[in-house]
């Protein structure tokens, strides 16, 4: 591979973005003997490491259409394995996670059908799922340690649903616009398919 | 255990309350402002930007409630 190419997928936004899973062992080994403020921790950890990828991508002029991809798939994963632990070891309930999961696969699904209507690698870029996304990232602190978790819970499916129906709308029925470079969200700047 | 409960309870307490303010100023200092442009009116990444930051402030205001919540036990 060459220098350039492999700094594409090598770079040290990447790398703190990857860094994310090595929480992961630890939050869970956390969470089974009840050292919940270290698990809390660990999410901590894994938020400020999304908070820094992006400007690390910006200043190391490192961003690429990968780089945030792979940040949209290490939110999905980090997030929503905190929050399904929190649900397994019943300090969330359930039924509002599963709610939120299946929304989530449902948008991943309406995206892979948007792209298909443009033809070609595009960018679907939703304001509102951001939003989603970062409280996802307070649920799952929420959830590790219980703070009105029940109540967060409960919030998301809701406002997800909401946001959900309005993307359904833009995917499926909108004109889609040109190609253009899309705004900076996260890590990269390129076009690309995110399922958040 | 880092902190008692107690002690714990109120950082998170702090930082859910900094956190929802500081939220929802952003989105709505953006709403105000996205609402104010008239120069994009119609415009669907317009309106998917205002469709955002009301979002925003929605989940602003459950971190919020979730601190109340927390507190006074409804």
């Amino acid at each position: 591979m060459p220098a350039q190419e492999s700094a594409r997928y090598v770079n040290p936004a990447n790398a703190i973005t990857a860094s994310r899973y090595l929480t992961l062992l630890p939050f869970f080994l956390w969470m089974q003997s009840g050292d919940i403020q270290l698990a809390w921790l660990m999410v901590c950890v894994s938020v400020l490491a999304d908070v820094l990828d992006g400007p690390a991508a910006r200043y190391f002029n490192c961003a690429s259409g990968f780089g945030e991809l792979f940040d949209a798939i290490t939110d999905g994963i980090c997030y929503g394995f905190y929050i399904a632990v929190a649900a397994y070891f019943g300090i969330v309930p359930v039924i509002p996670i599963v709610i939120f999961i299946a929304l989530g696969v449902l948008n991943s699904v309406l995206r892979g059908i948007y792209t298909k209507r443009a033809g070609r690698a595009t960018n679907f870029r939703s304001w509102a799922m951001e939003r989603i996304a970062a409280y996802a990232a307070l649920l799952a602190g929420a959830a590790v340690t219980g703070y009105s978790a029940t109540f967060y819970a409960w919030g998301i499916p809701v406002i997800m649903g909401v946001v959900v129906l309005w993307d359904a709308k833009r995917m499926l029925f909108d004109p889609i616009p040109p190609a253009a470079v899309a705004e900076p969200s996260g890590q990269g700047q390129e076009e690309s398919t995110v399922a958040v | 255990m880092l902190f008692s409960q107690v002690t714990f309870d109120w950082i998170l307490t702090i930082f859910l309350i900094a956190l929802g303010v500081v939220w929802a100023l952003y989105d709505g200092r953006l709403l105000l402002r996205l609402v104010g442009d008239k120069s994009k009116r119609g415009d669907a990444a317009h309106r998917d930007k205002i469709f955002g930051s009301i979002i925003g402030l929605a989940l602003a205001t459950i971190s919020l409630l979730g601190v109340l919540n927390f507190h006074m036990g409804w």
